[in-house]
């Protein structure tokens, strides 16, 4: 275990690194308020990667989530104006669009738990530079148990775990995307923490 | 704290997390379950980072038509928060649920048996007016009825 005086100094580079991008996002917002379609292009491109995978998490499937990242930015830049300064982070607040995207699309669609195809998962693992061998199929039996563990999970556990534990937002930037309170969130996350232990105890041991 | 969010002091709460520390110090057991709720981490870390397809930023691009909309007053912005998060594109059937008892309670309330009772109306004084009176209440509950 690391000396904890060394993560509490991780800890606050991770907190000063954020207060940095705040202002970077806020700046950027604020041009794009203005009709700036090059400022539009360049949150595009610092934004589409984390919401392209948080989506994806969600919804476990690829197509669904690039249009689901498509549509959020659309929304960004017909709704620019909403946007405040100081009312929530950008990135909360573009993960609260996609997420509420995602809802309606899972409800279009009763998709009640979806599981990757074992395709994606496999593809992913061998962009991932993964070499051929027994230890490779074991790791990537594990990959695909864990990802199919995850999709198995209620939508809002799911949710809250992809947010605050793959998409790394603070518990209470998470509780404003599944519009909860920081409790609730808790909540969420140890009940599915629960259960993603039950379901991956083979590995654990 | 650490149900919630596992092993990593990175992601515990900021207000939470120097006492945290400061316990895990003097705390075997407390450090045992970090370690429990830390392998339970590194087997979630095992997921590939996902990669969007080549094109999809230039599809953001593409897509975008209009100019950057007026700013809606507020109540406005609001309204459409609230529809979204609650609603979605579900909203006509809220709209329906709602409208629906309305129009059934607007031909119940038609349908009550004072409006049928025709003997009744035969029955008021029978001077000029009071005939005109009858004789409109009498099709207006025809017209009713043939309505419903």
């Amino acid at each position: 275990m690391e000396d904890p005086q060394v993560e509490a100094l991780l800890a606050k580079q991770t907190d000063v690194s954020n207060a940095a991008e705040l202002q970077a996002d806020e700046m950027l917002m604020q041009r794009v308020q203005q009709g700036d379609s090059a400022a539009f292009q360049q949150l595009v491109r610092q934004h589409v990667r984390a919401l392209h995978g948080f989506a994806r998490r969600l919804l476990g499937n690829s197509a669904e989530a690039e249009d689901i990242v498509q549509e959020t930015f659309i929304r960004v830049w017909h709704r620019a104006a909403q946007w405040q300064i100081g009312r929530a982070r950008l990135s909360t607040w573009l993960h609260s669009i996609a997420y509420h995207l995602c809802i309606d699309l899972g409800r279009r669609n009763h998709i009640q738990t979806v599981s990757m195809s074992i395709d994606e998962v496999m593809d992913d693992a061998e962009v991932a530079g993964i070499s051929e061998s027994l230890e490779h199929v074991q790791r990537e039996e594990m990959i695909q148990e864990v990802e199919a563990a995850l999709q198995q999970l209620p939508e809002r556990q799911r949710s809250a775990i992809v947010l605050c534990y793959y998409q790394n937002l603070s518990n209470s930037d998470a509780a404003e995307v599944l519009a909860v309170s920081i409790p609730a969130l808790e909540s969420l996350l140890a009940r599915g923490r629960r259960t993603l232990r039950e379901k991956l105890q083979a590995h654990l041991n | 704290m650490l149900d919630a969010y596992g092993g990593d002091p990175r992601r515990w709460s900021e207000d939470e997390r120097a006492a945290a520390l400061d316990f895990l110090q003097h705390s075997e057991q407390a450090r045992v379950l970090q370690q429990q709720a830390l392998r339970l981490d590194q087997l979630l870390a095992v997921l590939p980072e996902v990669s969007a397809s080549a094109t999809l930023e230039q599809r953001i691009f593409n897509s975008i038509q209009n100019p950057v909309s007026e700013p809606l007053p507020a109540w406005q912005i609001w309204l459409q928060e609230v529809w979204e998060r609650y609603f979605g594109d579900s909203g006509w059937r809220v709209v329906a649920a709602c409208g629906l008892p309305l129009l059934v309670g607007v031909a119940v309330g038609l349908s009550l048996p004072v409006h049928q009772n025709k003997q009744h109306h035969q029955q008021l004084a029978e001077d000029e007016s009071t005939q005109r009176i009858n004789r409109l209440a009498t099709e207006s509950i025809e017209l009713v009825e043939f309505v419903l």
